[in-house]
């Protein structure tokens, strides 16, 4: 009925318990983390100032993630997978180092910080390449709403497309012309 | 208020684009009408399936191949632990021996069990009608997993790592069907009806069911079906035909 | 005529020897659980077909057997006799501890034990685990209260307002405890609003075997001493009890034997079901029902103590076996999705689901046990919870 290995593994688990709590309190009589190494995201600026972002990117995070999850918000500026997709380092063959890894962005500061990291037990660690690969060859949603409202105004001459308010820019501009 | 305005003008772009007559368009008139990011999900629309089990064969399983490759469930040859969010259901009659073949799955009822078990809320329903799990403030009690009259939720027994992007999950929360949440936020199937079509035998249709003009719903009202379990009274979104 | 109360005699050898046993069973117990939650739940017997497994037993004995002991404090306060009174205040401080180690369990089995503040500030009203994680939290509170008024001789006078209180919340606990299952409509064996009384009748019988089985050993260590007349009336109270559960239970069987579609898994627990049903005959029906009947009313005079001992040590073993039998049972006979249909596939539809214990569920269930015994053992020591009799008279017992 029980398993050689799990009466192992009981016993290693009390053990590595013994040696966490030992260790925990020799770790804070003095030890200092090393300073956190933080590579660079791609592109110019982050989505919000990086003092802001410092002290408050969970929040963002917090607020974002309630959206997406309860309400099917989905957009892009505060979502962690595209924290992932722009902070993310390749290695030299070109393989994404996960943002979780020791020395990565997210892990490095929260270990300098120690706070415990919890996104990524559920949360995708490198952005997934197929999905992008995916995403690129659909054609954009803002040229097909573009080509559908042509359609539409073909058979309304009275719609006036710029009073509409959930017509981006870009697309009354591409409207315009 | 702002999910009602868009709603009603999306049907009447619908609308006005079966008007204009577009054939070959059906499918860009399907992703103009796609909500946009900002947008919160609305009650107007209720998301659900219907499954004809006279066309779904006993031996294929491309539903459920295309579900464990959109959400990653890849297992660890622990069959009693590991996860299903569909599985194909063969019956046969006791007393007439006739045979038939299924998909279950979360059946996103309306008045869903694992919801009102769920000591923290993270078992919700989305105003469309879809049943999730937040997996932020689920703590791994496997109430919702006793609760279910479906069998249709998974608890993870291990740590994971390869998730996908758009379908998190991991150790000590639960699961199921999120009805490709990801995707029908885009406008698309979810992946299992999409293998069903391409892979399989059509069995399976997605729509809205709040839509009387929508193909499944025109379906549902010409033919008869049946939830499953309908004594429950929990009206499910997954509705089957032919059973 | 009051009664005398006193902490135990110090320097014991044999006190610290049960606190060290204890003390070390208990931190064995949260190795396992801290194995299974680093591990992930793959290495316990559970699974996705039996999700609540050897530690729920664990936990919901734990949890009966808290609101159960309580009632020997009730009978002094809230039906006044007055014999029990100078027990009434192990018996809160037992079910206090009972109850702390019932909810350890629970806790540290959950998926994510480190969540615990998000159970404590996300809430949803309808679900009974939320309801029970009031009753739970708010029966120490309660019971804690209630010892204050029998400590403090100023608050003597609200003894029995709290006590009265304290007993009528015992009950909602326990029909809460029974709901988790009663109210389950996807389960053939749940599913049945019996399930509350015959959880609020175990109770009483477990409570009162705990009570009788852990004043026995503190009274030896404190050198105070039970009176075999006392236990006498408890366990013939007890066996009523027993009485009231086997009628109960056969209600519940009966009920089901009548209805056509409950006769699949009646059969699975009566007949067929292996181990489950073994337990349930053997464990539940002789060592939990009848043995004990005959033991205490098949007795021409008074009962000795080693009888006392051994019916209390049956009915907890009937108490494990039943619960046992219905938590686990009822999960491994398969859910009815099709009714007339014979149903297969790769997600155990259809088939009885395998369960067997592992040894971290195991030695988890046996730690929270003895962090409760353990807990009992340190308030002794701090607080006089032990009647000291050079001080009361023997009419008394």
């Amino acid at each position: 009925m029980f398993s050689l290995q799990s009466i192992t593994g009981v016993i290693k688990s009390a053990f590595l318990t013994a040696l966490t709590l030992l260790l925990t309190s020799v770790i804070f009589s003095g030890a200092i983390a090393a300073e956190p190494v933080i590579p660079r995201g791609k592109g110019e600026f982050c989505v919000e100032p990086t003092d802001v972002m410092r002290k408050d990117h969970m929040k963002f995070l917090l607020h974002q993630r309630d959206a997406t999850v309860y309400d099917g918000v989905r957009t892009k500026k505060h979502s962690l997978n595209e924290c992932v997709t722009c902070h993310v380092q390749s290695n030299t063959q070109g393989d994404f180092i996960p943002v979780n890894a020791p020395d990565q962005f997210c892990e490095s500061c929260h270990t300098f910080a120690s706070v415990k990291l919890d996104c990524f037990e559920c949360h995708a660690t490198t952005p997934d390449s197929e999905h992008s690969a995916l995403r690129e060859l659909l054609p954009s949603k803002s040229m097909l709403n573009v080509m559908a409202f042509r359609q539409k105004l073909e058979g309304r001459s009275t719609y006036h497309a710029v009073d509409d308010p959930s017509l981006s820019e870009d697309l009354i501009g591409i409207l315009k012309e | 208020m702002t999910a009602e305005i868009n709603a009603k003008r999306r049907r009447l772009i619908k609308g006005a684009a079966a008007v204009a007559g577009l054939g070959s368009g059906l499918q860009l008139v399907e992703l103009a009408l796609a909500k946009s990011d900002e947008e919160a999900v609305s009650a107007l629309q209720r998301w659900g399936l219907l499954i004809d089990s006279s066309k779904c064969a006993t031996n294929c399983t491309a539903c459920v191949s295309g579900c464990n490759e959109e959400h990653n469930l890849e297992g660890f040859d622990r069959p009693e632990t590991d996860a299903q969010w569909i599985r194909k259901l063969d019956l046969t009659d006791q007393q007439t021996q006739h045979v038939s073949s299924l998909p279950m799955l979360c059946q996103h009822c309306e008045n869903p069990p694992c919801v009102d078990v769920c000591p923290t809320g993270a078992s919700f329903k989305r105003d469309d009608g879809i049943v999730l799990v937040d997996k932020h403030t689920c703590i791994g009690c496997r109430y919702c997993v006793i609760a279910c009259p479906y069998k249709a939720r998974s608890f993870v027994h291990e740590s994971l790592h390869n998730q996908k992007s758009y379908s998190p999950r991991g150790k000590g929360t639960v699961e199921s069907c999120t009805l490709c949440v990801h995707r029908v936020d885009k406008d698309l199937s979810p992946a299992c009806v999409e293998a069903c079509n391409t892979k399989g035998n059509g069995a399976m249709m997605f729509g809205d069911l709040n839509d009387a003009d929508s193909e499944i719903a025109k379906q549902m009202k010409a033919a008869p079906s049946r939830q499953v379990r309908e004594d429950l009274g929990l009206n499910t979104g997954v509705r089957y035909q032919n059973i | 005529m009051s009664t005398q109360f006193k902490t135990i005699k110090q320097g014991q050898k044999t006190y610290w020897l049960w606190v060290g046993v204890l003390g070390l069973i208990a931190l064995v117990g949260y190795g396992a659980a801290h194995h299974m939650e680093t591990e992930g739940h793959w290495v316990s017997g559970m699974n996705n077909q039996v999700v609540w497994g050897l530690p729920h037993v664990f936990a919901i004995f734990l949890i009966l057997a808290a609101s159960g002991a309580l009632n020997i404090a009730s009978l002094s306060s809230v039906f006044t006799k007055l014999e029990y009174k100078p027990w009434a205040r192990l018996s809160a401080l037992l079910a206090i501890c009972l109850l702390i180690g019932g909810l350890v369990i629970l806790v540290l089995d959950l998926g994510r034990p480190e969540r615990l503040i998000v159970a404590m500030t996300h809430y949803n009203f309808k679900s009974i685990f939320a309801w029970n994680i009031f009753l739970y939290t708010g029966f120490v509170l309660v019971a804690v209260v209630y010892l204050c008024t029998m400590f403090e001789r100023s608050l003597n006078k609200w003894t029995p307002a709290s006590g009265l209180f304290a007993f009528i919340w015992r009950f909602v606990l326990t029909a809460g405890t029974g709901s988790i299952f009663g109210f389950i409509v996807a389960r053939q064996f749940f599913d049945a609003a019996i399930m509350v009384p015959i959880f609020i009748v175990l109770s009483l019988i477990v409570g009162k075997a705990m009570f009788i089985l852990t004043s026995l050993v503190v009274t030896r260590l404190g050198g105070s001493y039970i009176s075999l007349s006392l236990l006498n009336r408890l366990i013939k109270l007890l066996g009523l009890f027993v009485a009231a559960e086997l009628f109960l239970v056969a209600v519940f069987h009966f009920t089901n034997l009548y209805a056509t579609e409950h006769h699949g898994v009646e059969h699975f627990i009566l007949l067929s079901g292996g181990g489950y049903t073994l337990l349930f005959w053997i464990g539940q029906m002789i060592a939990g029902g009848f043995l004990p009947l005959y033991l205490i009313f098949g007795a021409k005079r008074e009962i000795n103590l080693a009888r006392i001992i051994l019916v209390c040590c049956l009915v907890v073993i009937g108490a494990l076996s039943q619960l046992y039998v219905t938590i686990i049972g009822g999960q491994a006979y398969p859910q009815v999705l099709f009714p007339g249909k014979d149903v297969s596939s790769t997600f155990y539809d259809g088939v009885v689901a395998h369960y067997s214990p592992a040894l971290p569920e195991l030695l988890l269930g046996l730690g929270g046990i003895s962090l409760s015994l353990l807990l009992v053992f340190f308030a002794i020591r701090i607080l006089p919870f032990l009647p000291d009799q050079r001080f009361t008279s023997q009419s008394t017992s």
